[in-house]
């Protein structure tokens, strides 16, 4: 045993001279991104390694559950672990990693801001200081099917009550009026924010302050549960979904409306897993007359942990990863929409996806949950339950409004104390 | 390290005392289990009494004496997770009881086959609980799950329902998985229970002209209680303690519908990084499963005092 | 008292039928333990398409072996399993070492404090583990022991060591006093008489013993979901939770199903060869009470 572990400590200490010693091997940058399907990031990052002898890049895929990826990031880097160099995080990430101290603030290094979208950047600033960089754009919007709407002579909505409208016109036993993501997790949360923001909501002013008004809240909260129980466009299994479900019912043709992220569209046009193939068309969200549409983002970004020890060329792989070219590549691999407004225009890419077009129209309004550290939290504990409730019939929107309003100013005055 | 101790005390020729010997024998096991246990649990209590959440660097670590605790009594996702423990606790230990007596009474009077059976109940008792998670997830699975399929088949539904998506099933459905992995254990312990029982007992009352459901709660019931206790006891506070079935089949959801203490104070420590509350949910978790050993050590002493 | 002539007749055949529905109730009892599990390696012989069928097909034909080789592919699977092995392993092999003399002294010596010990061993074993994730997290982290394997036998001997202590007490109660005394008549210290007599005896149960520990540990899954946050680094609890397609998000039922038949054949062996004394192990502490 005592022989085992000094032969072991021998043997670790030449290998970390050997490495010492070894002034030209290239530092290596550890890169954790989820699950990409299309091999785009394989290919970006055999592009940069190819084009660096200096700098490698290894890539590490994170599991594909949001959850799962954000609780592995959070134990790695609250044990001010130095395995990750660079990673990709969600959007309301970026305040709760940055506020923990876990990121570097990237404000000397990123400097062409003006290339993107508001929102994200919006998202990716906390406090003055921006600590990611967006890497490619999502965000919620409306999916409908453009043969049923044009067969009856419908223009596709653009408030809440042209969607009610069209949607009871339109369903059928087989075929339900509006679906959407409405299971108790995050993304019963983006769908109803987009209704809120849409009525005119807001939710958290520039300082981080509560000033969301109790009366929007109950107004979203209500058309939410109209949907199920007074217009009856929603079924009431519509708790038990998330994106799979909606999008499977949506794809078999059993929907008239969808609300869903970009990805909806490539599935769409799939005729292996569609029934609705060249059938469906996009808007932005619906919203209340005199306000705008709104759009929840889901968009990701690439940042560099506080606790890397090569920053500079960490930098170098979030700069060239963000680049236009790279974009370009995510975007015709991966169908992903692209952070950088300057891809929208690259007639390569409108040529393989004219939709990107309207995705555009989308990206403008879309905006990014409340940025703050305790918005997890505030997620879980004080938006979720009472959507829960008012989608179930088992809580009134105006004691559901007031319910969240509460618990949302409990959880930032705990950040704030 | 034991046999060190007691190695170089023989050297001493004289050898040591029984009662010297004993402590010796003993001492390094209760060193170790005072490091890996109470250490921990003193630290556990002493983060508790603090404000220390690590996305707050800012609010640094002040002490706060019991504000967390007061903060317990009136946060709605803990009484919520209280609930939640014991409805799982009570009724999956209640059917694994039953089922298991019926079982047991069942195995006592067999003869052959034993080794087999013996075999059955040890594969669901052995059985990773995070492998029996997903598996009972596939099994319920909404689209193409077999549970689905069987209550189809027989005209008990007539649509797939998504059991661990489903607010008013995934409780159940933790339930039913739960006692599918543990009432062959409580069997066991119960069989083994039985098998101690003098046949005798049973011919005397059959002479007298008791019947089976008489002798059960005359004869059986009064010799296997303290058996009956020590395997509630046990598999209470399993159930109690329960994590990983549930964290891998619902992930405590939907909402917070199979959220019990223990992964509340998981998700408190490890997601809201709140290491002060979180250590305060810790000590709750932990107070809760000591107040029913309590309960069943004040049930099992009241026993042997008669 | 009239109708004993029909009786014995009468009798042999109700005991026949309550034979018969004995034998059909253990039947189904088996059944109800063996068909979840029988149902994964029916899973795991299955291709995609053949698990996408409504109803299920019991058995789909031709098998789909290739899952089994899939497993391995892409993921660390295989070191994940070495980990628990050597994690599982070192859990026992310190619990026994420390745990059989304190056993030991439990059973067969008088001294002072023994009922505390006896209680505290019982009060460790009713430890939820989630009241010293925190502490030891923290520790861990500043340590630099996230992602070590010392990070999980560490704290696995919180329910080891009182399951060594708890089994092997009883074991050696049941060993007959009259060893030692014999032992003492021809002039042997305490010591020697544990020595010579005591563990040539006790291999059996510390055997059973070390068969149930390494069961607990392998299945432990809290701590090392905590501790352990690097693919390579997982035990097979953990990489069983996140098991999920290689570069693919539906979930990849037939490969989870391969996977789990893996990770139990090595407990079912284990329980196949010494169920014997598994079940005398599990059920001693709890009948003697």
């Amino acid at each position: 045993m005592k022989r085992i572990f000094v032969i072991t400590m021998a043997l670790t200490l030449i290998l970390a001279f050997t490495i010492a010693g070894h002034a030209k091997s290239p530092v290596v940058i550890n890169m954790f991104v989820g699950k990409d399907q299309s091999g785009a990031n394989q290919k970006l990052v055999d592009m940069f390694n190819a084009a660096h002898e200096d700098i490698q890049i290894n890539y590490q895929e994170m599991p594909p559950s949001t959850t799962e990826q954000h609780d592995k990031y959070v134990t790695v880097l609250a044990a001010r672990d130095s395995s990750i160099d660079v990673l990709s995080s969600d959007i309301p990430w970026v305040p709760e990693f940055a506020s923990a101290g876990w990121l570097l603030p990237l404000d000397d290094m990123f400097t062409d801001q003006d290339e993107y979208f508001a929102g994200p950047l919006l998202g990716t600033t906390y406090q003055r200081h921006v600590y990611a960089v967006p890497w490619f754009n999502n965000a919620g919007m409306l999916f409908y099917r453009k043969d049923l709407l044009e067969e009856a002579g419908f223009e596709p909505p653009e408030t809440f009550d042209e969607l009610v409208e069209i949607a009871q016109k339109l369903q059928t036993p087989e075929r339900y009026g509006f679906v959407f993501q409405g299971m108790q997790y995050e993304g019963v949360v983006c769908a109803w924010l987009e209704m809120f923001w849409g009525m005119g909501g807001e939710m958290l002013d520039p300082d981080g302050k509560l000033i969301a008004d109790q009366k929007i809240l109950a107004e979203s909260l209500q058309w939410l549960a109209d949907l199920v129980h007074k217009y009856k466009i929603t079924p009431p299994a519509v708790t038990t979904w998330k994106e799979a479900e909606s999008q499977a019912i949506f794809l078999e043709g059993k929907a008239v409306f969808h609300r869903g992220w970009p990805s909806v569209y490539s599935h769409a046009q799939n005729p292996s897993t569609s029934k609705v193939v060249d059938d469906v068309g996009i808007v932005p969200m619906v919203h209340a007359p005199g306000q705008k549409s709104a759009a929840t983002l889901g968009t990701w970004n690439l940042s560099i942990s506080r606790y890397t020890k090569h920053p500079q060329e960490a930098w170098e792989v979030v700069k060239f990863m963000t680049s236009h070219e790279a974009q370009k590549i995510k975007a015709l691999m991966g169908g992903n929409p692209p952070a950088r407004r300057s891809v929208y225009t690259d007639a390569e890419v409108l040529q393989m996806y004219p939709h990107f077009g309207q995705f555009y129209d989308v990206f403008i309004g879309a905006l990014p949950r409340p940025v703050t550290p305790a918005y997890p939290q505030m997620s879980v504990e004080a938006i979720q339950p009472p959507i829960a409730a008012v989608l179930a019939g088992t809580m009134t929107s105006e004691a559901a409004a007031a319910d969240m309003l509460k618990g949302m100013q409990k959880i930032l005055d705990r950040a704030q104390r | 390290m034991g046999a060190q101790v007691a190695g170089s005390a023989t050297k001493g020729r004289q050898g040591l005392s029984e009662s010297q010997l004993g402590r010796a024998l003993v001492t390094p096991a209760v060193l170790v289990m005072c490091a890996v246990v109470f250490f921990p649990i003193l630290a556990t209590f002493w983060l508790s009494l603090h404000e220390y959440n690590l996305k707050y660097p800012y609010l640094g670590q002040p002490f706060v004496g019991l504000r967390n605790y007061i903060e317990l009594l009136s946060d709605s996702r803990f009484l919520n997770s209280v609930k939640i423990t014991t409805l799982f606790t009570v009724s999956s230990v209640a059917v694994e009881l039953v089922l298991g007596m019926a079982i047991a009474l069942l195995l006592n009077r067999t003869f052959k086959g034993r080794g087999i059976v013996r075999t059955a109940v040890l594969v669901p008792w052995a059985l990773t609980t995070v492998v029996m998670a997903r598996m009972w997830a596939w099994i319920f699975n909404s689209e193409y799950g077999v549970f689905n399929a069987i209550l189809h088949r027989f005209g008990i539904i007539d649509q797939y329902i998504p059991w661990v998506a489903d607010t008013n099933f995934a409780l159940w459905a933790a339930v039913g998985a739960d006692i599918w992995k543990t009432t062959p254990f409580m069997a066991l312990l119960l069989l083994a229970g039985l098998q101690i029982i003098p046949r005798e007992l049973y011919e005397a009352s059959m002479v007298d002209g008791a019947g089976g459901w008489k002798r059960f709660w005359s004869i059986t019931v009064p010799i296997l209680k303290p058996t009956i206790l020590v395997s509630l006891l046990f598999r209470t506070l399993d159930a109690a303690r329960v994590f990983d079935l549930l964290f891998v089949l619902t992930g405590g959801g939907p909402g917070f519908a199979t959220e019990s203490l223990s992964i509340y104070t998981y998700r408190s420590l490890f997601v809201n990084l709140d290491f002060g509350y979180g250590s305060a949910l810790a000590v709750a978790t932990f107070l809760y499963v000591m107040l029913i050993s309590f309960i069943y050590i004040k049930l099992l002493g009241a026993r042997t005092e008669r | 008292m009239s109708t004993t002539y029909s009786k014995p007749t009468k009798r042999i055949r109700k005991e026949h039928i309550a034979r018969l529905l004995v034998y059909l109730g253990v039947a189904l009892f088996v059944a109800f333990c063996l068909a979840p599990f029988l149902w994964i390696v029916s899973t795991s012989l299955k291709a995609p398409s053949q698990l996408h069928t409504r109803p299920p097909e019991l058995i789909s034909w031709p098998p789909f072996f290739k899952n089994y080789i899939d497993i391995f592919r892409g993921r660390p699977f295989a070191q994940n399993i070495w980990n628990s092995v050597v994690v599982a392993g070192w859990a026992t092999f310190l619990s026994l070492v420390v745990g059989s003399f304190a056993a030991y002294a439990l059973a067969r010596l008088q001294f002072k404090g023994r009922d505390l010990i006896l209680s505290m061993v019982l009060a460790v074993s009713m430890f939820p583990g989630i009241a010293i994730v925190s502490p030891l997290y923290l520790s861990f982290s500043r340590l630099g022991l996230v992602n070590t394997n010392i990070a999980l036998i560490f704290p696995y001997i919180t329910f080891s060591m009182p399951l060594t202590i708890w089994t092997l007490t009883s074991f050696f109660r049941e060993l007959p006093m009259e060893l030692e005394e014999a032992a003492k008549v021809d002039g042997c210290t305490p010591v020697q008489a544990f020595r010579k007599v005591i563990i040539p005896l006790s291999a059996p149960g510390v055997f059973t013993c070390a068969i149930l520990v390494f069961i607990f540990a392998w299945n432990e899954f809290l701590f090392a979901r905590t501790f352990m946050n690097n693919a390579a680094s997982y035990t097979v609890p953990v990489a069983m939770q996140l098991f999920e397609g290689v570069g693919d998000y539906t979930i990849p039922w037939g490969q989870i199903a391969a996977a789990s038949v893996v990770v139990t054949l090595p407990l079912i062996i284990l329980v196949l060869a010494f169920q014997r004394r598994i079940v005398a192990g599990l059920t001693a502490g709890a009948v003697k009470g």
